[in-house]
């Protein structure tokens, strides 16, 4: 150590020691306000811990704010699917050779190829000798 | 309301609990105990005075938050809050993004002085000296010969091994002596000698 000399290891003490006592002399202190801020956080964190949760509302309460907010719209929705599909049942029933699959699959198969020719082209394209 | 014979770890936290339980008489006497150590450790890291009571006010914040809990932490409240401390500090100097890279000047001291002169103007030197430190020997450094911690305590707070520890204030504590050593004259420091 630059600082050290034969005199400081024969006392054994340090030669820093002065300027840490200086300081630790000198240190800065809590100031009142500083502290009553953090005692006001204290406070105001014992409040939070202490304030009691929201009570639950009692099941008349609960089912008004049941339909005073989502419940009714879906509610309502729900109903009138049902109540179609019912009417639909009734009112326009559909024999059920309707819904023989081949007949509508072979449809389909052939509106597909109608549409998709054009768009493929009548030449295969790993045929032209590129 | 808190028994003389227990340490002062065990006081803290028996403290700490009965402030969870609202006890505010707790808190004041944390307080007292706690914040002056917090704002003398954040002064030095950071050489601020007005940042440093941030740290203080945000550490002991986080302090009165954790107490129903405090049970789960396993070290004394003391290093919890020191290495929350340096933790904000360490964030802080992070955000300034660079820090002295050389001696800056001393405050002016004249030899022969009388000694309370000489007081102050070696605690600048060293405080001014200390902000020249690398963050981590400057932490090792106050917290073992400016707050007066054990080895073992330093360890907990920085999550190093207590060789690590010796190791950090022994390199500090060399700078220091190197970085003082240009001012010996001016800052009276062979009359120790």
């Amino acid at each position: 150590m630059k600082m050290s000399t034969e005199k400081e290891h024969d006392t054994g003490r340090d030669p820093l020691d002065a300027f840490f006592a200086a300081a630790r002399d000198q240190a800065p202190g809590l100031s009142p306000d500083l502290r009553a801020r953090i005692l006001t956080d204290a406070a105001n964190t014992l409040e939070d811990m202490n304030r009691p949760a929201q009570p639950r509302p009692a099941f008349p309460g609960r089912l008004r704010g049941w339909f005073s907010g989502w419940a009714a719209p879906s509610l309502a929705g729900g109903l009138a699917a049902a109540a179609a599909g019912f009417w639909f049942g009734i009112a326009a029933p559909m024999p059920v050779s309707a819904l023989d699959a081949p007949l509508w699959l072979h449809d389909a198969l052939t509106y597909l190829d109608a549409i998709s020719t054009p768009l493929v082209g009548l030449d295969d394209p790993l045929l032209l000798g590129f | 309301m808190v028994p003389r014979d227990m340490d002062a770890a065990s006081e803290d936290a028996d403290l700490l609990m009965q402030f969870a339980q609202g006890d505010r008489q707790a808190a004041q006497i944390l307080t007292d105990r706690l914040a002056p150590r917090i704002l003398r450790f954040a002064a030095r890291m950071l050489g601020d005075r007005t940042e440093a009571e941030d740290v203080t006010q945000d550490t002991m914040l986080r302090l009165w938050r954790i107490a129903p809990d405090w049970q789960d932490t396993g070290i004394p409240p003391a290093a919890w809050v020191f290495r929350v401390a340096a933790n904000l500090c360490t964030d802080r100097l992070r955000r300034r993004r660079s820090g002295p890279s050389e001696m800056p000047d001393l405050p002016d001291g004249t030899p022969g002085a009388d000694t309370r002169m000489m007081q102050t103007t070696r605690a600048a030197a060293l405080e001014t000296a200390l902000a020249a430190l690398p963050e981590r020997q400057r932490q090792a450094v106050i917290l073992r010969h400016l707050e007066g911690l054990s080895n073992p305590e330093i360890a907990a707070i920085m999550l190093v091994g207590t060789e690590a520890v010796e190791s950090l204030t022994a390199r500090g504590k060399r700078n220091l002596a190197a970085l003082l050593s240009g001012h010996k004259e001016r800052l009276g420091y062979e009359d120790e000698h």
